[in-house]
């Protein structure tokens, strides 16, 4: 992962200097840092609690729950097989309705892909 | 494998199929509905409010970042105590003292009160410049300390300190007024961006006294003369905002015998229906137009016209200079007042900036 947020940066970077200078920034460097206007910073400095909640989310819904609950439960999972899939779709419409309302009310899209 | 169980595999895959199926069908089918029934597809002007979700889906959401104390909203964010600010038109700009704006554009500001100062002066007329300072100057205590002041002075202080020292416009400065009655009493609503019936009481006493230096019969009524009546409603932030949150609102009536009755422009023979005209009873006192905005309406506009024989109001960005000036010409009001929020100052230049 560092070695990817590294590339990142790099390769956003118009010269070297700056390059060096934001990974400087990443790494703590606070020297000549000037606050700026909130207009242009929002939604930061503020780290909402729906943030760490999405973030959270995130993190456990990475990890393979679906074969761990398949060994826990075979039986279940061999037998059930629509039922799983009903949970399954009904998980995954939650978090597309849920991430539809946090794109619509959001007055922020963050990144180069915002405009999509 | 026995013909039971090879039935039952089979009648599970159907069912398996026609659930995939119909659940695709059912997605693709309300997808379709909102894109061709509603319009979306092919009406340029479609309003995202038409989604059958955009209400109920979004407002919940909305609803739930709030109740999990979430505090940065779409136009607004939520300080201390529950108090709502607004963070689009350069609000936050004011508050935060950044980019204000330099003196050549105070000065083109300046040139446009001086268009509208000699015309009034012409007939010997009284012009005033009000200026409704934000909710944030006012209650910076509220802001949230994640939004720190950065800079040393505003747009309203270069304005005032222009003025004080290079022209002779009459302009009221709110602020150390609103400042000193805040401490013990709320002068602006918690989750609107305008002051509230007692705030806008405070303005009309200044205003007022300021417009008695040369009008020495105007009568100023004191806060006893006047009723204040609340009910529940939400306000313009928390509607911004998407959220359920009410809050008392006050509106004023006069304890005192006055009839006030009003006139559209076009029944007074104008051609803009947002021109407002507004009669008191009592026909001995002077006569009165407002160019304002947002603020006016928000209660001052109930003191004010009670001490007026006739007030003529028009919100100013439903108007040009040119129509400002002869409405002037013709109508010839004892006092004229402008009234501009601190937070659109700007917008106010580049309307009427040549």
């Amino acid at each position: 992962m560092l070695v990817i947020v590294i590339g990142w940066v790099i390769f956003r970077s118009p010269t070297p200097d700056f390059a060096f200078d934001y990974l400087g920034r990443l790494a703590g460097d606070m020297n000549g840092v000037q606050v700026l206007p909130f207009e242009l910073t929002s939604p930061l400095p503020f780290i909402e609690p729906s943030f760490m909640i999405a973030l959270v989310l995130g993190l456990l819904l990475c990890l393979p729950w679906g074969e761990w609950l398949g060994k826990l439960f075979p039986d279940f999972y061999i037998q059930e097989q629509l039922a799983v899939r009903v949970i399954f779709d009904a998980g995954l419409l939650f978090l597309f309705f849920a991430s539809l309302a946090s794109a619509v009310s959001a007055s922020f899209n963050p990144g180069i892909y915002g405009a999509f | 494998m026995s013909t039971n169980r090879k039935s039952l595999i089979k009648n599970k895959n159907i069912l398996q199929s026609a659930y995939s199926i119909l659940f695709l069908s059912v997605f693709f089918a309300i997808m379709a509905w909102q894109l061709f029934v509603l319009g979306m597809a092919f009406n340029s002007t479609f309003d995202s409010k038409n989604y059958s979700w955009e209400k109920s889906l979004v407002g919940q959401y909305r609803g739930f970042k709030y109740q999990i104390g979430d505090r940065v909203f779409r136009s607004a964010v939520v300080g201390k105590d529950g108090w709502l600010f607004f963070t689009e038109n350069l609000s936050l700009r004011n508050y935060q003292k950044v980019d204000p704006l330099n003196v050549t554009n105070i000065k083109k500001l300046l040139n446009i009160f001086r268009q509208i100062d000699e015309r009034v002066s012409a007939y010997g007329g009284t012009f005033l410049v009000v200026v409704p300072p934000d909710k944030s100057t006012i209650y910076p205590q509220y802001m949230p300390k994640e939004i720190p002041v950065i800079g040393t002075v505003t747009s309203l202080d270069r304005l005032i300190e222009r003025v004080n020292n290079f022209s002779h416009i009459r302009i009221v400065d709110l602020r150390p007024t609103l400042r000193s009655a805040s401490e013990s009493t709320p002068v602006y609503y918690k989750t609107d961006t305008h002051w509230n019936c007692i705030g806008a009481f405070y303005a009309y006493n200044e205003m007022l006294s300021s417009i008695k230096m040369s009008n020495p019969d105007l009568k100023i009524h004191s806060m006893d003369d006047f009723t204040i009546t609340t009910h529940e409603t939400r306000f313009d932030l928390a509607s911004t905002m998407g959220i359920d949150l009410t809050e008392e609102s006050m509106s004023v009536s006069p304890n005192f015998d006055v009839e006030i009755t009003s006139a559209s422009g076009i029944e007074q023979g104008y051609n803009n229906d947002l021109l407002r005209f507004v009669f008191n009873s009592n026909r001995d006192l002077p006569e009165l137009m407002v160019l304002h905005d947002s603020f006016y309406p928000a209660c001052l506009n109930s003191y004010v016209e009670t001490s007026f024989s006739r007030t003529l109001s028009v919100p100013y960005n439903d108007i040009t200079m040119e129509q400002i000036l002869e409405v002037i010409e013709v109508e010839k009001p004892d006092v004229v007042v402008l009234e501009f929020a601190e937070r659109f100052m700007d917008y106010f230049l580049w309307q009427f900036a040549e």
